[in-house]
């Protein structure tokens, strides 16, 4: 069976601070790391791999610098990395970055394709579906749990509002998979080797797509403006002192809540 | 020069606001409903109609309901392959629709389902997708101005989708509140029957979760906890005060990836957005992740020990002590005066 698994090299979000005066992101220091739930659908394309045999292979589209991110994949167990990179990929929304990665899958003749459920830095969760829509085959989102695996399907289980779902899908198929859905294998000595040769780089030219329908030119929306949205003011009274006068304090404000009075 | 695979749009030819509802059993999910009070007013400001959509077949008096929350129309795609969810045959039967009717916008809840069909109608329309955006605005030329946080809230996009369409977005459950009910409004529901072809994923099983405890996007009162508790038994001195106010206990992503508490009861960036009355958050620094899940709370209380923690910025009351210490006396106190009301 051949696995791909999409890997996004992300900024870590947390550590990033916002600049009042210039009003902007400081990104100047900010560690990237290999988006969270990535590393469980790794994991989960890692142990269909040692169960039933074949490849995994990680997938990115990014700037040069991301081969780290699918090093990483390699390192912790992937058998190959492979780099979609060209400048004109740039500037993709979810539209174009799922298309350029479909046509990956396509190229590579995938079995099952492994996204994480959404991305730190982004987190719209529309690629994985997306890459599966272009490709014409099914998919299922928030996966947690592959039940069955055969050549012809795969059966997993997955948590909606309501309650537990197990879905079957013909194969060729697609699953976004939740954060926290597995216990990502660490990375080994022998794998951090074997990375440094195992990543390749495609261009569109590899892949063979119009470069009107990648990066900027292939994404239908625009960002104009980013914006600072003051939270809604708030009172902000702060109470300093002893803890019983504290709690005293604090109970009057709670019930005048409750009844309504604030 | 465009992309030869887009098919071609006339902006002209897409007019009226769509939402996409939501159905469980026979009523409409919240999520939806609160749609069509922001379908409301964007379609009154545009002065276009605003259309349910729903999916699914033999429905009753269910199509009503958008009615009295505010659509001035509902379409119903009908077919009897479209009793139960199937994310691909619901996509493609609302793709029809979309292509028939031509909507200008079309908003989504942000729910698993609702993100689902959304994403993979996105892609044959070859259009514009916004997920969870938390405001709309319109600008001089009529595009739909689609508001979302970016870098886990830290900082907002203003995004739109100047020459595709229809402008597509979704929008999480309790950002905006749900339209009163109007029993006395009208409007016409169209059954449009429609062919689906057979789908390759099909659901084998459901298994309803019972609902133990309170859900944290419906309580009235939330208490949350956050990695300021230093152990996970510190939850049970806020899930006391959660039991005696009538909320639900809830907890920062930190303490969730730590496993204290289930991801369904994580506030925040990635994990639910609620609109409770009071929310008290108890060890919780006050990143912008986390407080864009709670900005719509009327009263928000913060309980921490250090003074300097973000949160006190963004609070109604504040105290600044160990909660170890102050939540039993709250307890405390809370249990003696609501015995004597």
């Amino acid at each position: 069976m051949r696995i791909l698994v999409g890997i996004k090299w992300v900024p870590r979000v947390d550590q990033m601070k916002f600049d009042p005066v210039t009003k902007t992101l400081v990104r100047v220091g900010v560690e990237s790391v290999v988006n969270p739930p990535d590393l469980n659908a790794l994991e989960m394309g890692l142990q269909i791999r040692d169960k039933v045999g074949g490849e995994v292979i990680a997938v990115s589209m990014a700037p040069p610098v991301a081969k780290e991110g699918l090093m990483e994949a390699v390192s912790m167990g992937a058998d190959r990395g492979i780099l979609l990179t060209d400048r004109r990929m740039a500037g993709a929304d979810t539209l174009a970055t799922s298309r350029v990665l479909a046509e990956a899958a396509k190229k590579l003749k995938a079995d099952l394709i492994l996204v994480g459920e959404e991305t730190i830095d982004s987190a719209t969760g529309q690629v994985g579906p997306g890459i599966a829509v272009h490709l014409g085959i099914p998919f299922i989102s928030y996966v947690h749990k592959v039940l069955e695996i055969g050549d012809e399907s795969i059966t997993v289980e997955r948590e909606s509002e309501r309650g537990v779902e197990v879905w079957r899908l013909g194969l060729p198929a697609l699953l976004t998979v939740v954060l926290g859905a597995n216990k990502p294998r660490r990375p080994t000595i022998r794998g951090k080797i074997r990375a440094k040769r195992a990543i390749d780089f495609w261009s569109l030219d590899d892949l063979g797509i119009d470069p009107e329908c990648v990066g900027f030119p292939g994404s239908p929306t625009r960002v104009v403006d980013m914006v600072v949205v003051e939270p809604p003011k708030r009172r902000g009274e702060i109470f300093q002192g002893e803890a019983a006068e504290a709690a005293k304090w604090l109970a009057d404000k709670i019930l005048e809540v409750l009844k309504g009075g604030l | 020069m465009v992309c030869k695979e887009w098919p071609p749009v006339n902006k002209d030819e897409w007019r009226g606001v769509w939402v996409f509802l939501e159905t469980w059993g026979d009523s409409i999910e919240e999520a939806s409903l609160q749609l069509l009070g922001e379908g409301r007013r964007l379609a009154d400001r545009l002065e276009v109609p605003l259309t349910g959509i729903i999916v699914g077949h033999d429905l009753g008096d269910l199509p009503k309901e958008a009615i009295y929350r505010g659509a001035d129309q509902v379409i119903v795609a009908d077919s009897p392959d479209l009793l139960t969810y199937n994310p691909q045959k619901y996509s493609q039967a609302l793709y029809k629709l979309i292509v028939k009717y031509k909507p200008e916008i079309v908003l989504f809840p942000g729910t698993r389902r609702g993100r689902e069909v959304a994403s993979s109608v996105a892609i044959p329309l070859r259009t514009g997708l916004t997920a969870d955006c938390t405001a709309f605005d319109v600008d001089e030329r009529g595009n739909l101005i689609q508001i979302r946080p970016a870098f886990g809230g830290k900082i907002f996009a203003k995004i739109v989708t100047p020459d595709r369409r229809p402008q597509m977005a979704s929008v999480r459950p309790n950002v905006f509140p749900t339209p009163p009910r109007d029993e006395n409004r009208s409007g016409e529901v169209i059954r449009e029957p429609v062919k689906v072809d057979p789908s390759e994923v099909e659901l084998l099983e459901f298994r309803e979760t019972s609902q133990v405890e309170m859900p944290i996007d419906k309580a009235k009162v939330v208490v949350a906890g956050g990695y300021g508790l230093g152990i996970p038994k510190g939850l049970e001195m806020l899930r006391e005060l959660a039991r005696l106010l009538g909320g639900a206990l809830a907890g920062s992503r930190k303490i969730v990836d730590l496993g204290w508490l289930p991801r369904s009861r994580q506030v925040g960036q990635t994990g639910k957005t609620i609109r409770p009355d009071l929310y008290i958050a108890v060890g919780i620094s006050g990143t912008s992740q986390h407080m864009v899940g709670v900005q719509s709370a009327k009263v928000i209380v913060a309980i921490n020990r250090d003074p300097k923690a973000p949160i006190f910025e963004s609070c109604d009351y504040g105290v600044v002590a160990d909660y170890r210490e102050v939540i039993p006396l709250l307890l405390e106190e809370l249990r003696k005066r609501l015995a004597s009301d």
